[in-house]
């Protein structure tokens, strides 16, 4: 069964070809979006938004791009807007406090870092934390290109086929991307 | 006659800017697929690459920890649980309301310069009309009387003004009602 075929069932409810679709694709979807966000849970309601959406736009798949590819694209969309989302979220709340009207800051706050916390979880945290926010700190077009291309082992024309670029831009963009993941590094591992 | 010297470190540096730069590449697409031969021979001769490899490794392992590999059996059933979730709260849920609240100190801060936008503009429109409610209270003698008055004060009745009209309408031409 070609994408196309597989989608038009999709869009007409049918439940097996809904399954089949999603099974297909959830882990790649899963592992795109917590590329992004680096955050299991959040990633998995993303992921599931992600096929929500899909599937409720089913009829709109072509057949131009892979499916892979249309896929990829909510995806990255999704994440990016969820961060935006985030950050505007940590804003708000940052006012809230300033001004004096957050009550249960404490609350938001508290983590997973309780007293018998062991070391070495602390240390690996510190340096997913890093490396991290070295990625999330580039441009973001340099960081889906580096995303899609090093974490998800997506090709050149891959990446410029979700990006909606061009091949060459695609390859300025990740190299640039390296360049400047590996200045942010060293900026902090030699401190 | 001076001699040309390359450092030698310089020629070192590079190739540590290219293998940092194959390290992060390496760890990225996580270590299952080999490290190329090129970096792993840098790396035997380079303390502080195999350093940073070490340093790195641990950030990048961690990071791709959380990634998949198998499909998760149970997501199609969540997923399908979530939907119906999400059409139903979409249907009793009223948006805007939420959207409005969700925004409150922006809501609250227009509505107010709204009101006060009114305030002061009725409060102008006064200032630049002034009061003239009397003007319809006035009686049907009183408004001829005022007429008159204006008529009497714009010298309409006297000598002059009926020479000059019986003038006029003399030497009226008739289709255009031009004085000729």
């Amino acid at each position: 069964m070609t994408d196309l075929e597989l989608m038009k069932k999709v869009a007409e409810g049918e439940s097996s070809a809904g399954r089949q679709f999603v099974d297909n694709h959830q882990v790649n979807i899963y592992n795109v979006c917590y590329s992004f966000l680096q955050n299991e849970q959040d990633a998995e309601d993303l992921a599931q938004e992600v096929f929500i959406e899909a599937i409720r736009n089913a009829d709109k798949f072509r057949g131009d791009a892979k499916l892979s590819t249309w896929l990829y694209r909510i995806a990255v969309n999704r994440s990016l807007n969820h961060l935006r989302d985030n950050r505007k979220r940590r804003f708000r709340r940052d006012i809230d406090s300033l001004i004096g009207f957050n009550m249960n800051s404490e609350d938001e706050d508290s983590g997973e870092s309780g007293p018998f916390v062991n070391d070495d979880y602390l240390e690996q945290q510190e340096q997913k934390l890093i490396i991290g926010k070295a990625i999330q700190s580039l441009p973001e077009n340099q960081r889906i290109a580096f995303t899609l291309n090093k974490l998800e082992d997506l090709s050149y024309a891959e990446v410029a086929g979700v990006m909606k670029a061009s091949l060459s831009s695609v390859e300025s963009l990740i190299h640039r991307a390296r360049v400047g993941l590996q200045t942010r590094l060293k900026k902090y591992y030699l401190k | 006659m001076t001699k040309l010297r390359v450092k030698p470190e310089n020629d070192t540096n590079m190739k540590c800017r290219e293998a940092e730069l194959q390290i992060i590449d390496f760890l990225a697409q996580r270590p299952s697929a080999g490290m190329p031969a090129e970096l792993a021979g840098h790396l035997v001769s380079c303390s502080s690459c195999s350093a940073l490899l070490k340093e790195y490794s641990a950030g990048f392992n961690t990071l791709a920890s959380g990634r998949r590999k198998v499909a998760d059996p149970t997501f199609y059933d969540r997923l399908t649980i979530n939907m119906q979730v999400k059409t139903n709260s979409h249907l009793t849920t009223s948006k805007p309301v939420v959207r409005i609240l969700h925004l409150r100190p922006l809501f609250i801060a227009v509505a107010a310069s709204l009101i006060l936008g009114i305030w002061l503009g009725g409060r102008l429109f006064n200032v630049v009309q002034p009061d003239s409610g009397d003007e319809n209270t006035l009686s049907g003698q009183q408004r001829v009387a005022l007429l008159d008055a204006y008529a009497s004060d714009l010298h309409l009745n006297d000598d002059a003004t009926l020479a000059l009209e019986n003038y006029l309408i003399d030497f009226e031409t008739p289709g255009t009602n031009d004085t000729k």
